[in-house]
């Protein structure tokens, strides 16, 4: 199956400046791009994964939360990198900012396990040139089983997967555009590429 | 207390910066912008316009804001401005300086060339509370005034009085999205006085 990811472009300066801190909306190889107010009327029926990043209207998200619901109930999979305010997925808790009282709270630990995370130095993430807190700020609180890819020291989640909620498969990341992460002189550079093969294992997981 | 409308974007940052309540308590109208009617406007003293809007749908409103600065409203804008919506704008994309601060002699680049005006001399804000990084700067013109400026050239906020009946303050920084964003102290030392000073604040 190939991999066709929708990516809703919020429309503001940032994408329009292509800043680094920014979600990248240009189109790739498995990446289409449509202004997010289009989503509504569109048909995503080619589509196997919708990805929404940090600047998306989520107010206008609420009111297309049965059409997100069924896209995942067909099997398919949500990409979340933003702080979730408005319950637009299934299951999914409002973001709760981390208590900061010491820069190393920033610190977070990313699972053994994680193949998006292999090979990723975690402090690179957190700090850049000394400054911390540049990876994650707050976490969505889970009270269910799911898989952890990244989180807090003191077990919050920032970054998990959730395979029962729906048919689907919800990736909650609750920080920027995960596929930013694909310059740099560091480690963090490995995400974007990992995350790209972990979508689609995961495509040809569902459909076996 | 003048009566402040803001545009809302529906993103995280907005919702945040917004739904705060040090800062809600001065907002009368947050005008979520897809549903936005002038008539929103009536009565309002104050319009805020935030950084990182979705840039076609606010393109469409512009007339409107124009309209309601000749009628005598006070228009902020915030931010990066990549579209010409602002009287004889003219906006100069630089590359950020994220990193000032960890130079050798640090300089941010601020210079307050308007200390007199009451957003500083009544105690609204200081250059500490103004001083994070900037994207850009704008060039000015005859009419506008320059509250900072920054030291390689342009200005990072000014007023301007004449192009339209009403007022408008405009600044490069970007407070509502840091803020929202829970990243940058002093973005919440820039609106904890901003806030108050466009509620109550002299103008000049």
């Amino acid at each position: 199956m190939t991999l066709n990811i929708l990516k809703l472009d919020p429309g503001h300066a940032f994408g329009r400046d292509g800043r680094a801190m920014s979600a990248d909306n240009r189109e790739t190889k498995h990446v289409s791009v449509m202004d997010q107010y289009a989503f509504g009327d569109a048909d995503i029926s080619n589509y196997n994964v919708l990805y929404v990043t940090d600047f998306i209207d989520q107010e206008y998200l609420y009111t297309q939360r049965e059409k997100i619901a069924a896209f995942l109930d067909a099997g398919n999979i949500v990409v979340s990198c933003t702080h979730i305010f408005r319950p637009w997925l299934p299951n999914v808790h409002l973001f709760t900012p981390k208590e900061i009282r010491k820069f190393s709270d920033y610190d977070v630990v990313l699972s053994e396990d994680s193949a998006i995370f292999e090979g990723v130095d975690a402090a690179e993430l957190v700090s850049r040139k000394g400054v911390a807190g540049f990876f994650a700020r707050g976490f969505q609180p889970v009270y269910h089983d799911v898989e952890v890819h990244v989180r807090f020291t003191d077990g919050t989640p920032v970054t998990y997967v959730d395979r029962t909620s729906t048919n689907g498969t919800m990736f909650i990341h609750a920080a920027r555009d995960i596929l930013s992460f694909v310059t740099g002189d560091n480690t963090s550079k490995r995400i974007a590429p990992q995350m790209l093969e972990w979508l689609k294992r995961e495509l040809q997981k569902e459909n076996n | 207390m003048r009566k402040i409308a803001v545009l809302y974007s529906g993103h995280a940052p907005h919702y945040r910066t917004f739904n705060e309540p040090k800062f809600a308590q001065y907002i009368a109208s947050l005008i979520y912008m897809p549903q936005f009617e002038e008539s929103m406007l009536d009565g309002m003293d104050v319009l805020i316009v935030p950084s990182q809007l979705h840039l076609a749908t606010f393109k469409a409103i512009v007339p409107a804001i124009h309209r309601f600065a000749d009628r005598g409203g006070i228009v902020v804008a915030f931010g990066p401005q990549p579209e010409e919506w602002i009287p004889h704008q003219n906006w100069e994309l630089r590359e950020t300086n994220f990193w000032w601060w960890l130079e050798p002699n640090a300089d941010s680049g601020l210079r307050m060339v308007a200390p007199e005006h009451p957003m500083f001399r009544d105690g609204f804000l200081t250059e500490q509370a103004c001083t994070w990084h900037q994207h850009g700067v704008f060039q000015l013109t005859a009419g506008q005034t320059s509250l900072i400026d920054m030291k390689d050239g342009g200005s990072l906020m000014y007023i301007d009085t004449t192009s339209t009946n009403g007022t408008w303050i405009v600044t490069t920084l970007d407070p509502d999205f840091h803020y929202g964003s829970y990243f940058m102290p002093a973005t919440e030392k820039f609106l904890d006085g901003f806030f108050p000073y466009l509620a109550s604040g002299s103008l000049q």
